[in-house]
């Protein structure tokens, strides 16, 4: 049961970590889809 | 006076019969030209169609002004097989596969049953997995049961979801099903990466292998097959956790990474690459869960505890049990030699 413990924690820990990675690394959509030009 | 009325009437027939010439002349020259026109005018009868273009181009590409010039490509051909394939054949394959195996396992147990402890249990137990080992196979197996269940979703969550929870509830669970599969994709990859170092050593195939699917290993008839630290059935488990982990985790992350490694064309053969390894994969480690559950007595212990009973040890793992019996004598004898005498 410990083990099982660790092993959900640390899980999250590292998948959080992740995600912090990915946003940083991976363009969110309204800047990948997007324009500085402006359409009146 | 007599003469201009003549004259007048001369210059009127003259006049109507030239008119009619021209009128017969005119439609004369009307009538080949109407000839040719077609009966219903097709104003795109002159134009490319859509199908001569995808013979001709492998996609069909315009211009756009937004930053992201990849989404100037308004059709690609293999797009359409990569919808079809995903749409269409990989649910055939993952339903056969994952269906297949829980009718083959639910018949396999009604015939054979939990595979019991011929010798009953023993009492006295022996470590087999320790708390390291036991901490990554689960962080791997939860990572993997959310990876599982969240790419399902992807395949046969419309058809079957949809239906039962409606489309505004299916649109949040899938959103947030996304997330749990692009984040936990890293600790699943760390722990495929970690299994394969740690138990590598007591996995290479070997000729005792062989005799052991020979005899059915243990599953099949009453025989108990000698096997190290690991038989030929947790090889091919370990096997396909190692291979097929690593290639969901692969072909994952060039889905995860669109356009840093590969064109839209990498990423469609990524996509069935990873979809089909893992609805297989799930296939698998599901008979994995079976055997190591219901299936056979004394097994879970391994992974629950860390310790499994001498007898367990004894009919599954003889070889590996001599090893630990000699490794724990060989132990004791060095302790009694370091003692002082008194």
């Amino acid at each position: 049961m410990k083990a099982f413990l660790i092993a959900v924690v640390t899980a999250i820990v590292i998948a959080i970590a992740w995600a912090g990675v990915l946003n940083k690394v991976q363009e969110p959509v309204s800047e990948a889809f997007a324009t500085q030009g402006v359409r009146l | 006076m007599e003469w201009s009325w003549v004259m007048a009437s001369v210059g009127k027939l003259l006049r109507l019969t030239l008119g009619a010439w021209a009128v017969v002349l005119l439609v004369a020259l009307a009538l080949p030209a109407q000839a040719q026109q077609p009966s219903s005018v097709n104003p795109t009868a002159s134009s490319v169609k859509e199908q001569q273009l995808l013979q001709e181009l492998n996609r069909i590409q315009g211009r756009v002004t937004i930053p992201d010039q990849r989404s100037s490509v308004l059709e690609q051909p293999a797009g359409r097989d990569w919808r079809n394939f995903r749409d269409v054949t990989l649910r055939w394959i993952g339903g056969i596969a994952i269906l297949g195996m829980l009718a083959a396992l639910i018949i396999f147990y009604l015939t054979r049953g939990m595979v019991k402890i011929e010798g009953g249990r023993s009492g006295r137990s022996i470590v087999r997995f320790n708390g390291f080992e036991r901490t990554v196979h689960w962080m791997t197996a939860t990572c993997f049961i959310v990876l599982a269940l969240s790419g399902l979703n992807i395949t046969f969550g419309r058809p079957l979801l949809i239906p039962l929870i409606g489309l505004e509830a299916f649109s949040e669970w899938s959103q947030w099903a996304k997330y749990a599969h692009n984040y936990l994709s890293f600790p699943f990859s760390i722990g495929v990466i970690v299994i394969f170092l740690m138990w590598i050593g007591g996995n290479i195939p070997n000729k005792l292998d062989v005799d052991w699917i020979r005899r059915g290993g243990g599953l099949v008839g009453g025989d108990h097959p000698p096997a190290y630290r690991f038989n030929a059935g947790q090889k091919f488990m370990y096997w396909v956790v190692v291979l097929g982990g690593g290639a969901v985790a692969a072909s994952g992350y060039l889905l995860m990474f669109p356009f840093y490694a590969s064109g839209i064309e990498g990423m469609q053969i990524a996509s069935v690459v990873h979809s089909v390894v893992a609805v297989l994969f799930v296939a698998a480690m599901i008979a994995h869960i079976y055997i190591g559950t219901i299936g056979m007595e004394g097994a879970f212990e391994a992974m629950g505890s860390g310790t499994v009973d001498v007898n367990w040890a004894k009919e599954h793992h003889s070889l590996w049990l001599e090893q630990q019996k000699a490794r724990e004598a060989e132990g004791n004898a060095r302790s009694a030699a370091a003692a002082p005498a008194e």
